[in-house]
């Protein structure tokens, strides 16, 4: 009889007994029942039915299931917020037309200042300013 | 030609886990004659085994979320195996004290042929309650299963050298009570 999970090759090359596995070959239930083993597989796969189901009702939950309740809370509040901005923007009237005056960078930052951007003391031709502002502090 | 490599235990566990009736079949038709034979090993009538292999397969898949190591579900299983067979023992052992008597373990008499073989199992059965336990599981592993010393030493934990050595005590004693039978039965 073969045995029953490895093919000749694959068994203990230098470590078997033949008679002996001959012998135990008769407590194989297959030895006096034909196709035994494929009833067995049949019982075991039919009593795991629920169990099977059961985990696959739990794997959709964790994937698909996750992503559909993300999506049932996410989507209707995306949806009134978008609404919610849609009537702000209608409601709102629209700002009254400025004319566009170009600038450059400079003038843009010094813009409103009355005094010069740069006080005369940290220019730097008046050095000696700044020596004398650190020794009135001291 | 393409060679297709079957998917190997730690795949299948977990795929099994999320239901795959596939998978969980694979793992069944993987393990179920090692999980009939451990299940002899213990309880030593076939009827046990049989009710005590299919229940651990249940069992397992119960469980396969305590399976910490995919890769040695085969080990964990006949753990389970074990434990149901030793179980269900005790049971039956606390329900009748009576053990059955020779000859009396199920079917009636019926043609020659068949009460021979009858005859043979139970002698077979009977030689191997005279070996410890552990060294029946790993006779029945290795030459009813075919199992290799690597395969049973990975899956039952226990050193290489160890199992060799289960292994050749395990057949000596066999033979010694299997002497007569082992020449009458012209194997």
């Amino acid at each position: 009889m073969m045995p029953h999970n490895h093919d000749e090759r694959s068994r203990d090359a230098g470590d078997r007994d033949l008679p002996m596995e001959a012998l135990l070959a008769r407590l194989d239930p297959e030895a006096s029942r034909p196709r035994y083993w494929k009833g067995f597989h049949r019982n075991v796969m039919e009593a795991a039915r629920f169990e099977l189901a059961r985990r696959r009702r739990l794997a959709d939950l964790t994937v698909a299931g996750t992503v559909t309740s993300w999506a049932r809370t996410v989507v209707p509040s995306a949806m009134v917020a978008a609404a919610a901005a849609a009537v702000i923007l209608l409601a709102v009237p629209a700002p009254p037309n400025v004319p566009v005056v170009d600038v450059g960078v400079e003038e843009y930052l010094s813009a409103g200042l009355e005094d010069e951007a740069i006080p005369a003391e940290f220019d730097q031709d008046g050095g000696s300013g700044l020596t004398l502002a650190s020794a009135e502090i001291f | 030609m393409s060679v297709q490599h079957e998917p190997n235990d730690e795949t299948l566990v977990r795929r099994a886990r999320s239901g795959d009736e596939r998978a969980y079949g694979d793992l069944v038709q993987r393990y179920m004659k090692s999980a009939y034979a451990v299940a002899l090993s213990v309880t030593g009538r076939h009827e046990d085994a049989e009710d005590a292999a299919q229940e651990s397969f249940l069992v397992a898949l119960q469980r396969l979320d305590e399976c910490r190591n995919p890769e040695r579900f085969a080990g964990w299983l006949l753990t389970i195996v074990r434990n149901r067979s030793r179980n269900l023992v005790r049971r039956e052992s606390l329900r009748s004290s009576d053990p059955l008597p020779p000859g009396a373990s199920g079917r009636g008499p019926g043609p020659d042929r068949e009460t021979e073989r009858v005859e043979l199992r139970e002698r077979l059965q009977e030689a191997l309650e005279t070996l410890p336990p552990v060294q029946r599981e790993i006779v029945l592993l290795h030459d009813l299963e075919g199992w290799k010393h690597r395969e049973i030493a990975d899956r039952l934990d226990l050193p290489s050298g160890t199992v060799r050595s289960h292994l050749h005590f395990a057949r000596k004693a066999l033979r010694s009570v299997l002497g007569a039978t082992l020449e009458t039965s012209g194997i």
